[in-house]
């Protein structure tokens, strides 16, 4: 079995999984919801062009967009990447795809008669964006977002390959000092599982309190 | 008197569906104008045009003083400033209280403090008495509470002009009269509106003038007396029939 110092080790690869996770979900989320409205836009070309940034980061597999990311930057800009930044600018990109198609149907469930009525009292689009949509676009994206943010504690583990120590490269690591495979591994699925878990249900609960409010 | 909206030979399509058919209005200050006609013949579309939110392919459209087809969101921002809606399904904002719903235009469109803006709120909250309902959110209103919540939304405005699309249309009928004593008072008081209803009582009682509308066109219009129980016109006097015997 492990001993008191491989443990600690795999916390601290745990720890770099939640960091980057959420640090992605956070600059992901803020690009996703303006992404989102651009997509929800009426306007055809703003609705494409920002309908192929979705589909360039979403349609392609992470690890990739890792391998171009760390190997490529400094190719063609000569600016060397730690893996670290290269697993935040990954994460972020692609979560910020995902996160601009749930904000995009987040918004566009939001009845039209909300707008016109905004409209009628001489709201401005921003105004209305700010004070009327985003807030009820937020509120119906909570669901999604949570599957997002589970995926993307799932995902994270692709920066491994690049060199970023997060909980599956700290699980190899352990596994070359202690030579047995599958209890490692057995214990650091329990790990995400149990993270995955813990924020599978603070969305239920999120749910639950949103769904209590106001309909 | 003063003419508040004059509406010169509108047309409106959706797609291929020729909606306003070359529509003429008028309506001077301190008029009320009731307008009625069949679900699908544009009086809907036709009274949203007022204040630009249905945008129309040809004619020409001044209301309050303001040119409604001019592609100027300035103007159209300040037009809808001075221009009341109210619609059948109340359209309040689901996730801000009843006074937010009501200050919000005021200190946005109108850049009041938000003490003043509150202060008219109030005002208007006590008239239809739901003062004691300020911090509640609109889906614990009643349909009737809802509506006049949304008519004194629009009232805190101080506007010029108030249209009321089908305002009791989606209301249970035990919760309608107090909707329809509302802008009883509003019309004695002065208000200038355009009121789309089937409630031929409260026209009887309120409007100066009633409007016939059928397939996208004004087909008769007259004193509502008139309009109601004798039109000259065979479509106008089959609908009004229609109405009075439910």
């Amino acid at each position: 079995m492990l001993n008191f110092n491989q443990f600690i080790l795999l916390l601290k690869g745990t720890l770099l999984t939640l960091e980057i996770s959420v640090l992605g979900m956070l600059v992901g989320a803020i690009i996703g919801v303006i992404i989102g409205f651009l997509r929800a836009s009426k306007n055809p070309i703003i609705k494409n062009i920002s309908l192929i940034y979705v589909e360039i980061f979403r349609s392609s597999p992470l690890m990739i967009q890792l391998f171009i990311i760390y190997y490529g930057l400094p190719i063609l800009f000569h600016f060397n990447v730690s893996p670290f930044v290269t697993a935040f600018i990954a994460m972020t990109l692609y979560i910020s795809a995902y996160m601009a198609e749930v904000f995009k149907s987040s918004i566009e469930a939001i009845s039209i008669t909300q707008w016109e009525s905004a409209y009628s009292l001489g709201l401005t689009y921003p105004v209305i964006t700010m004070q009327i949509i985003l807030p009820q676009a937020l509120k119906i994206a909570v669901p999604p977002s949570i599957g997002v943010l589970i995926l993307a504690i799932k995902d994270s583990s692709l920066a491994s390959v690049i060199g970023f120590t997060e909980l599956t490269r700290m699980s190899n690591v352990v596994r070359a000092q202690t030579f047995t495979t599958y209890n490692v591994y057995a214990i650091v699925a329990l790990f995400y599982f149990v993270i995955c878990y813990a924020i599978s249900s603070i969305g239920i609960f999120l749910e639950n309190k949103i769904g209590n409010n106001n309909t | 008197m003063e003419i508040m909206v004059k509406i010169k030979n509108v047309h409106k399509w959706f797609g291929k569906n020729h909606v306003l058919q070359g529509v003429n209005f008028e309506i001077k200050k301190e008029e009320t104008v009731v307008i009625c006609g069949p679900s699908g013949s544009g009086k809907s579309t036709f009274i949203r045009t007022f204040n630009g939110l249905e945008p129309i392919q040809k004619g020409e459209i001044m209301v309050c003083g303001y040119n409604v087809n001019v592609k100027n969101k300035k103007t159209i921002h300040k037009l809808r400033g001075e221009v009341g809606l109210v619609f059948q399904h109340f359209n309040l904002f689901p996730h801000l209280n009843v006074l937010d719903n009501i200050t919000l235009a005021l200190r946005k469109t109108k850049h009041m403090k938000k003490n003043d803006a509150e202060e008219i709120a109030y005002k208007f909250l006590n008239r239809v008495k739901l003062a004691e309902k300020a911090k509640s959110y609109p889906s614990s209103l009643s349909g009737g509470q809802r509506q006049r919540a949304a008519i004194i939304r629009g009232l805190a405005m101080n506007p010029k002009l108030m249209l009321f699309d089908e305002p009791t249309s989606a209301l249970d009928p035990e919760l309608i009269g107090d909707v329809l004593t509302l802008m009883e008072e509003l019309s004695n008081e002065g208000m200038t509106m355009v009121v789309i209803t089937h409630e031929l009582g409260f026209a009887e009682h309120v409007a100066d003038r009633v409007v016939f509308f059928n397939e996208g066109k004004i087909i008769e219009e007259g004193e509502t007396k008139k309009m109601i129980h004798n039109p000259d016109n065979a479509r106008t006097r089959e609908f009004m029939g229609q109405i009075c015997l439910k």
